[in-house]
Order: C-alpha cells, then sequence, then structure tokens
C-alpha cells in the first residue's frame, strides 16, 4: 500500500483537518443561505436558481482559493484542490433551497 | 483583517436589504390586483364594443395593452436592482471569507516547524492558550504519566496551598 506508506513518511495532523473542514463547511452554510437570499430577490425559478448556487460555490471556491489557502490548497486539504471546490457543496444545498424559496414567496407573492 | 471583512459583511448586507425592499416594492407596484382589475374590466369591456364612447374603450384597450405588457415582463426587474443583489452577495462573500478562521496546515512537519518558528513570539505575545495548548506538537509525549515529576508537582501544589491567593479554599 502505497498510501499508508505514504502516510507514515509524511504524517498529517488530524486536528488540523478538523479545523480546515469545518471551516469551509461553516464557510458554504453561510453564503449557501446567502445564495438563496440572492436567488429569491432575483425571483429565480427551478433550473436557473441551481445554476445559480453552482456558480455561487464555485465564486466561494475560488475565493477560498486565493485568500485563506493562499494558492496552495494541498497545503490545507488532503484531496487539494478538488476538495476545496466539491466539499460540502451539497449541504449547503438544503439551507440554499430554504431561503430561496422564504425569499422568492416574500419578494413576488 | 477583521475590520476589513466586518465592514464589508456590513456594507453588503446594507445593499443587500436595500435590493431585497426595491425588489419588493417593485413586484408590489406591478403585480397590484387594482391595475389587473382594470385590465381584465377593460379588455371585457372592449370585447363587448360599446357603441357610446368608441374613443374610450379604444383608449382603454390601449391602457389594457400596456398594463398586460408591463405585468408579463413585471417578472424581470430592473437592471439596476439586479446588479446591487449581484454586487451585494460578492461584497459579502468577500467579507465572509476574509473573515473566516485561519487555515493550518496538515502536513505534520509544515504544521510543527510552523510552530516551532512561531513558539517564542506566540508565548510573548500572550497569544490566547488554545492557540498554545493545540501548538505543542510533542504534547502526548510531554504529558506520559511515567514522566511526570510527582515531587516537583506536589512542591508546586504545596506552595500554592501555602502562599496561593486567599480565596481558594482547600479542604
Amino acid at each position: 500500500m502505497i498510501d499508508e506508506k505514504d502516510l507514515a513518511i509524511h504524517p498529517l495532523v488530524p486536528e488540523s483537518i478538523q479545523h480546515n473542514n469545518l471551516t469551509l463547511s461553516q464557510l458554504r452554510n453561510l453564503s449557501a443561505s446567502l445564495f438563496g437570499v440572492a436567488a429569491g430577490i432575483l425571483g429565480l425559478e427551478s433550473y436557473p436558481g441551481f445554476i445559480f448556487y453552482l456558480v455561487g460555490t464555485l465564486l466561494v471556491s475560488a475565493l477560498v482559493y486565493l485568500f485563506p489557502a493562499k494558492r496552495e490548497p494541498k497545503r490545507y486539504f488532503q484531496g487539494g484542490l478538488w476538495e476545496l471546490i466539491e466539499k460540502d457543496v451539497l449541504n449547503g444545498l438544503m439551507s440554499f433551497v430554504l431561503t430561496w424559496t422564504l425569499f422568492f414567496g416574500l419578494v413576488s407573492a | 483583517m477583521t475590520i476589513l471583512s466586518k465592514s464589508l459583511t456590513l456594507v453588503g448586507s446594507i445593499l443587500l436589504f436595500h435590493a431585497c425592499y426595491s425588489a419588493h416594492e417593485h413586484t408590489a407596484l406591478y403585480h397590484t390586483p387594482s391595475s389587473s382589475a382594470l385590465s381584465g374590466a377593460s379588455r371585457f369591456t372592449s370585447s363587448f364594443r360599446l357603441p357610446l364612447g368608441s374613443q374610450s374603450s379604444s383608449s382603454s384597450q390601449s391602457a389594457a395593452a400596456s398594463t398586460s405588457t408591463s405585468s408579463s415582463s413585471s417578472t424581470d426587474l430592473p437592471l439596476d436592482i439586479i446588479l446591487e443583489t449581484l454586487l451585494s452577495v460578492l461584497v459579502i462573500c468577500l467579507g465572509l471569507v476574509l473573515g473566516a478562521n485561519e487555515l493550518r496546515p496538515i502536513a505534520w512537519r509544515v504544521w510543527a516547524g510552523q510552530l516551532e518558528r512561531t513558539k517564542g513570539a506566540s508565548a510573548a505575545s500572550g497569544a490566547d492558550k488554545s492557540e498554545i495548548a493545540a501548538g505543542n506538537p510533542f504534547r502526548a509525549l510531554e504529558e506520559r504519566v511515567g514522566f511526570w515529576d510527582v515531587r516537583a508537582q506536589r512542591k508546586d501544589f504545596a506552595n500554592w496551598v501555602r502562599g496561593g491567593d486567599p480565596d481558594v479554599k482547600v479542604d
């Protein structure tokens, strides 16, 4: 097993991994609610709303890549850049839909 | 950094609130039940073609056409509200990301090296204790029970009991 050997030679810090994942998921949850508010205000319906969410999460990933991760995602996330992009996207979707429907109803009904 | 992020988030929230209120007012203005009732009534009159006042019926027909076009196009907001919403989202995202906790390197050697380099600085500046406690890569080794200096600890405890602050009661 190459992976185990690799881990033995370059050990990881579980607390740091946990801390980074927590930070990322907090950002994702907050920004997902925010995108829901925006999508509700813009009055998006069906697929455009979900596309808006995906574009928004990509934007947040890009910001995380630029500022907290300082363009070195491998240093902070085990899976590198891809983990930074796809982590917790589906978790945020729930809060996105919640605030999306709420603000859609508030604004346009 | 934190002040910058907080102010960005605040400005973005105000913009978002304003955009939300504007959008609400906009839809309330163009979706009022009275206008739809008016357009329905005028359509009704125009379909009947009352002989009296054909002038007024034609004018009401044009008004109905204008209201119907406005109600069909009122689902899309004016450009400035859309731009304000998008800008506010961008600004809040920037504020959130800048205000997020700092990430820690996951590779042990990078992490420990960083800690050793910043150890003296953090101790001198009196950084918060959790950081320092979490910051010792060899804590597990140093806290092994077999390596406790029991006599030194007993001495420390005795000193603390004798000369410690009077608020603390030792039973």
